[in-house]
């Protein structure tokens, strides 16, 4: 997080979030490895990795993290985001015939669900799929940044990787106010048919979020699509779909709930206090409370902890184990908050379905099952 | 079953089966014997049945039927060996009774394509029998909540522990928010407010689907908020307190009943409790088929109540809806 921005923002964004969209920065390869011990089956965060390493030229490390996030992402049911993974980690290193096969068969096997981009990729065959993944350009846009505006010259096609976009319609009534849609990962747009032709963009797009894209320029599309019509066919079906559905994603964003934990290693215990942020099965992230980071967060590295996950005075789960993996500081030097990333031991099969029923149900919700059970269950 | 003779002479049959779900989100607690049990129970009251594995990311089925090695499965009909679905039924020792088996080496739940399921849930609708029975697996993946959410008869299994109730509830919410995500998929605006109140954290304080359909009705959708006020009504499963051990232990059900009630505008029915069953676990220790069980255990009896209770008012089909005919 820059050192002049709000702790507030960890009030509404989750850390990963705020990883992810560069505003707590990860200084150091190692850091981030720990980071990835708390949340082991994030793609997202490999994929960070992987751009990381390869800003500080580790290319072979970058290219297993990259090879991670495709897997990962994949095995979610986000086979675009899986591509562009794996388009970067070829980047890295060309792959056998053989490598290129498996993939495709990897995604069609996945299969495309409802979303255009995914049905996309697991309908096209080896040839069509390589020779789309030659040809993607990748782009990011902050928030506010054009794509495209009313009138300009399509130049491509594009696929929204991450992040969400407004695509404002002007209506041919007079006086009628333009219509908005929000297009979200896995939608398709530009107005590049017909293909032959100049055409024009009959809307503005804008990045409502920080956004990666990919595109394929016109005329790159009009030579893929003189030799494999199909693909046109495809893409022209699809581009008019606004169906959004993401994967089945394996990691959560938890609700904001209090929590304790006993902090114990070289003979000292210490009860801490913080409000989880991020849980996954294999780990949380805290921001610890002002009275507990008054002591020495960094102390707090490395120790075993029992973690109590509270919720008002209820104890929603309890006996959760782990070491404490990760620290950092971000916010102002005035105002720090202090984040700790905790990699859980390995747990009951019980404890791991009740985290996952923590992360689905309302407060209301579970209260009332709990009540209920007391009341009418419990022995 | 009333048939029809064709020119060819085969035969087929006039209606589509009524086909029931059994789910409930955590594994391990008996789904798979309930689905068999159930089946059975129709199956002794006359009727022809079909038991399907759509556990396919953990088929096994056909174990607790006795079969060591199914000869064929549901994946020799996706790979298209077979025509039909009742071409990959296997006979079992009780009449009337056949087993459709998974094929976990091959399929997932997760992984189904778009198209197989379309293609099993049409398949489903023209099995010759009358009633199907379908094994759903663990989780609340979207292609098992549509399977559930296509079924005639929605049942939901949980056993007395906390944590089974609280993710049988779970599967009922997920089940109850993918209904109506389907609905408004391509009204983005309505599409936004579903997916916002699907997170039990969201900042727009909507804590029960009634208040999203309030919240929907007030920003100009008031049809849309009754359509789906009367699809949510079609939502009725079966709730079923597995392996109890004391009377009490059977309210599990009551419990989810009055909070999907209370938060998702759903009338569950509460069903009958299964008391634990050791003979039901020889059975399955032993490899031996269910269908061995005696007729006078508590299993088969639930079995028959909830049959009965729920083919006392047969329902309008909802496969056509689910395959988005």
């Amino acid at each position: 997080m820059n050192a002049n921005e709000s702790p507030a923002a960890l009030d509404h964004d989750s850390v990963i979030q705020l990883i992810l969209n560069d505003r707590i920065d990860i200084e150091s390869a190692a850091e981030f490895e720990t980071l990835l011990e708390v949340f082991p089956k994030n793609p997202d965060l490999y994929r960070k990795f992987g751009d990381l390493l390869s800003t500080k030229k580790q290319s072979e490390e970058a290219l297993l993290a990259y090879n991670k996030a495709a897997a990962l992402y994949l095995e979610a049911g986000m086979v675009l985001q899986s591509i562009v993974a794996k388009i970067l980690e070829w980047s890295i290193v060309k792959p056998s015939h053989r490598e290129g096969r498996e993939y495709h068969a990897a995604i069609r096997n996945k299969g495309g669900g409802d979303v255009p981009a995914q049905l996309l990729f697991s309908q096209l065959t080896y040839e069509e799929t390589v020779s789309l993944m030659l040809r993607l350009v990748r782009i990011r846009l902050s928030p506010g940044e054009t794509v495209y505006d009313v009138g300009q010259e399509s130049t491509g096609i594009y696929f929204i990787v991450s992040g969400g976009l407004a695509e404002t319609l002007l209506q041919k009534k007079e006086g009628a106010p333009p219509a908005t849609t929000l297009l979200a990962e896995n939608d398709i747009f530009g107005d590049i048919f017909p293909l032959e032709e100049k055409s024009f963009c009959r809307a503005c797009v804008t990045a409502a979020t920080d956004v990666e894209l990919v595109k394929i320029s016109k005329p790159t599309l009009k030579a893929t699509c003189y030799r494999y019509p199909r693909v046109r066919e495809m893409i022209e079906r699809l581009s008019r779909m606004r169906v959004r559905q993401g994967g089945d994603r394996q990691w959560k964003t938890v609700r904001r709930s209090s929590l304790t934990f006993s902090a114990n290693g070289n003979g000292d215990r210490q009860t801490v206090q913080g409000t989880a942020r991020d849980l996954s099965l294999g780990g949380m992230c805290v921001a610890l409370s002002n009275e507990t980071a008054g002591s020495d967060p960094d102390a707090l590295l490395l120790k075993k902890v029992v973690l109590t996950i509270l919720e008002g005075n209820r104890t929603a789960i309890d006996r959760l184990s782990g070491i404490v993996a990760w620290r950092k500081k971000v916010g102002s030097s005035n105002h720090p908050t202090h984040i700790v990333g905790i990699v859980f031991d390995p747990m009951a099969e019980e404890t791991e379905m009740a985290l996952n029923a923590f992360c689905t149900i309302s407060n209301g919700e579970q209260d009332m099952i709990w009540n209920l059970w007391n009341h009418l269950v419990r022995h | 079953m009333q048939r029809q003779q064709t020119d060819n002479g085969s035969s087929h049959s006039l209606r589509s089966p009524q086909v029931w779900a059994v789910g409930g989100g955590k594994g391990g607690i008996g789904k798979s014997v309930l689905s068999i049990l159930i089946a059975m129970a129709l199956a002794e009251k006359g009727k022809e049945t079909v038991v399907i594995d759509g556990d396919l990311g953990g088929a096994n089925l056909h174990t607790f039927m006795g079969i060591r090695t199914p000869g064929r499965t549901l994946n020799d009909f996706i790979g298209r060996r077979y025509g039909t679905l009742d071409e990959v039924c296997i006979g079992t020792e009780q009449k009337r009774l056949r087993i459709i088996c998974g094929a976990s080496e091959v399929l997932t739940m997760a992984n189904l394509k778009y198209t197989q399921k379309t293609k099993i849930l049409q398949a489903i609708a023209k099995i010759e029998a009358d009633h199907v029975v379908l094994d759903l697996g663990a989780g609340t993946g979207f292609n098992t909540l549509d399977f559930f959410l296509s079924a005639h008869h929605q049942v939901v299994v949980m056993t007395p522990q906390p944590v089974a109730i609280q993710n049988a509830y779970a599967f009922i919410r997920n089940a109850v928010y993918r209904k109506l995500s389907r609905m408004t998929s391509r009204r983005p605006a309505l599409d936004d407010l579903v997916r916002a109140a699907m997170n039990p954290k969201n900042d727009m304080q909507v804590r029960t689907v009634s208040t999203l359909l309030e919240r929907i009705a007030a920003n100009g959708a008031a049809s849309d908020a009754a359509h789906m006020a009367a699809e949510l009504k079609r939502i009725r499963p079966v709730l079923i307190t597995n392996m109890a051990r004391q009377p009490r232990d059977k309210n599990a059900s009551r419990i989810i009943q009055m909070v999907a009630q209370k938060h998702l505008t759903i009338q569950a029915r509460n069903g009958e409790g299964v008391y634990f069953d050791p003979q039901i676990n020889a059975l399955v220790s032993a490899m031996e088929p269910l269908t061995r069980v005696d007729r006078d255990s508590n299993a088969i009896q639930c079995a028959f109540s909830v049959v009965s209770h729920q083919t006392g008012a047969e329902s309008t089909p909802d496969i056509a809806v689910a395959v988005g005919m």
